[in-house]
C-alpha cells in the first residue's frame, strides 16, 4: 500500500478531489419521470404515424378532390410522429439507458486495462 | 478548506424504505484519519445508514457532506471514483469469476492489474495462492478477504464496512481487523457497522450507538464498552 496510501496525503488528494467533483445532484423521480415521458412521446408517436396511414390510405382509396389535402395532413401527422418518437427515444436513452451504458463503459475500460495487461507481460 | 473538516459529514439523516422510516435523524462525523465504529442491534438501520453514505440510496431528510462538500444526492460512482469505498454486508464478489478476475474488477479506477493484485496478495496471502480458483469456493473468510483487498486496491481515502464479521470465526475477524487497523494507520479515514463490538472497539477512535434508527449514544470505545449490553438489550 504504500504507493497508495501515506497518511495525510491521500485525506488531502480525496479533498481537493471533492472540491472539483461535478456532481450531477440528481433528483430520481424527476429521472424517472423524463423516462416516462420518453416512454410516452414514443407512443404518441407510433399513433400519429398509424393515423397517418390510416387517413393516407382512406384519402387514396376515396378517390376524392379532398385527397390530396388529407394526404397533406397525414403527411404532417407522419413527421409529427417521427418527431415525437425521436425525441422520446433520447429521452429514454437519457434516462433509462443511462445506467446499463455505465456498466457497458466499466466493461470496457477493465476490458482495456487487461489488454494493457497483456501487452506489458508480453514485452517482459 | 479546513485540515479538521470532517471527511464524512451526516446532518439529520432520515431514510425510508416506500413509507416505513427506518433512520430518524442521524447526526455523524467521521474526522479524517479517525476509525468511527457504528455499533447496534439488527434492524437498527446501520446499514441503510451506509448505503445513504455511499450514494446507494437516497435520504428522504437530512444533508450528506463528504470533504465539506454537500453530495447528499451523488451517484454512487462518481463517490466512488472521489475515493469512497463500501464494502457491503455478504461481501458483494462475484462468486462465478476467479479471484484474479474479482480483482480486475478493480481495475476501474485506474490502477493496473499487477499493482492491484500487487496489493491484494500483499495484504492477503492466502489470495495470491487461490487466484486462480472460483471466488464462490473460498471459505467464508477468505471471500470477505478478497473484498477488503478489492476495496483497499481502489485506493479509498474513506473506506466503509458493513458487517465485516458477519458469519466468520473470531480468529478471521482478528485477522481481517489487524488489517483494518494497518489500514488506520496509513491515514485512510473508515466508518464500519458491527452487530458484534469487542473486536471493532480495539481499532476504533470514536463508537456510536445505534437503536431505532437514531444514534442513542457516542463515546470513546471505553466509555461505551459498558453500555453495549444495555443498549441491545433495551436495558
Amino acid at each position: 500500500m504504500s504507493e497508495q496510501t501515506q497518511p495525510g496525503g491521500r485525506t488531502e488528494r480525496f479533498r481537493s478531489d471533492v472540491a472539483a467533483m461535478r456532481l450531477s445532484d440528481s433528483n430520481p423521480s424527476r429521472e424517472r419521470g423524463l423516462a416516462m415521458l420518453g416512454w410516452l412521446l414514443i407512443a404518441t408517436g407510433i399513433v400519429l404515424a398509424v393515423m397517418a396511414i390510416i387517413v393516407d390510405s382512406g384519402a387514396n382509396a376515396s378517390y376524392l378532390t379532398q385527397g390530396p389535402a388529407d394526404q397533406r395532413d397525414a403527411i404532417v401527422w407522419a413527421v409529427s410522429g417521427v418527431v415525437f418518437a425521436v425525441a422520446g427515444l433520447a429521452l429514454v436513452i437519457r434516462f433509462s439507458f443511462a445506467k446499463f451504458l455505465r456498466f457497458w463503459l466499466a466493461r470496457l475500460i477493465y476490458e482495456q486495462h487487461a489488454s494493457t495487461d497483456r501487452i506489458v507481460d508480453a514485452k517482459k | 478548506m479546513s485540515d479538521d473538516q470532517p471527511i464524512l459529514e451526516l446532518r439529520g439523516i432520515r431514510a425510508a424504505y416506500d413509507r416505513i422510516e427506518i433512520v430518524h435523524g442521524v447526526d455523524l462525523e467521521v474526522p479524517a484519519g479517525h476509525v468511527v465504529a457504528i455499533l447496534g442491534p439488527n434492524g437498527a438501520g446501520k446499514s441503510t445508514l451506509l448505503k445513504v453514505c455511499a450514494g446507494l440510496m437516497r435520504p428522504t431528510g437530512g444533508e450528506v457532506y463528504l470533504a465539506g462538500r454537500r453530495v447528499t444526492n451523488a451517484h454512487a460512482d462518481e463517490l466512488s471514483r472521489a475515493g469512497l469505498c463500501l464494502i457491503p454486508e455478504g461481501k458483494g464478489i462475484f462468486p462465478n469469476l476467479t479471484v484474479r478476475e474479482n480483482l480486475m474488477m478493480a481495475t476501474f479506477t485506474g490502477h493496473s492489474l499487477s499493482s492491484v493484485e500487487a496489493i491484494a496478495y500483499d495484504r492477503f496471502p492466502r489470495l495470491g495462492e487461490r487466484r486462480k480458483q472460483l471466488a464462490g469456493t473460498l471459505s467464508g473468510g477468505e471471500q470477505q478477504m478478497l473484498a477488503m483487498a478489492r476495496g483497499l486496491a481502489t485506493d479509498p481515502a474513506l473506506l466503509i464496512l458493513d458487517e465485516l464479521s458477519m458469519g466468520l470465526a473470531p480468529i478471521i475477524v482478528e485477522q481481517l481487523y489487524e488489517v483494518v487497523a494497518q489500514v488506520a494507520r496509513g491515514g485512510v479515514s473508515i466508518l464500519v457497522v458491527e452487530q458484534f463490538a469487542q473486536t471493532v472497539l480495539g481499532v476504533a477512535n470514536t463508537a456510536c450507538i445505534m437503536v431505532h434508527g437514531k444514534i442513542a449514544r457516542v463515546g470513546t470505545p471505553a466509555e461505551l464498552g459498558d453500555e453495549l449490553s444495555s443498549a441491545y438489550l433495551g436495558g
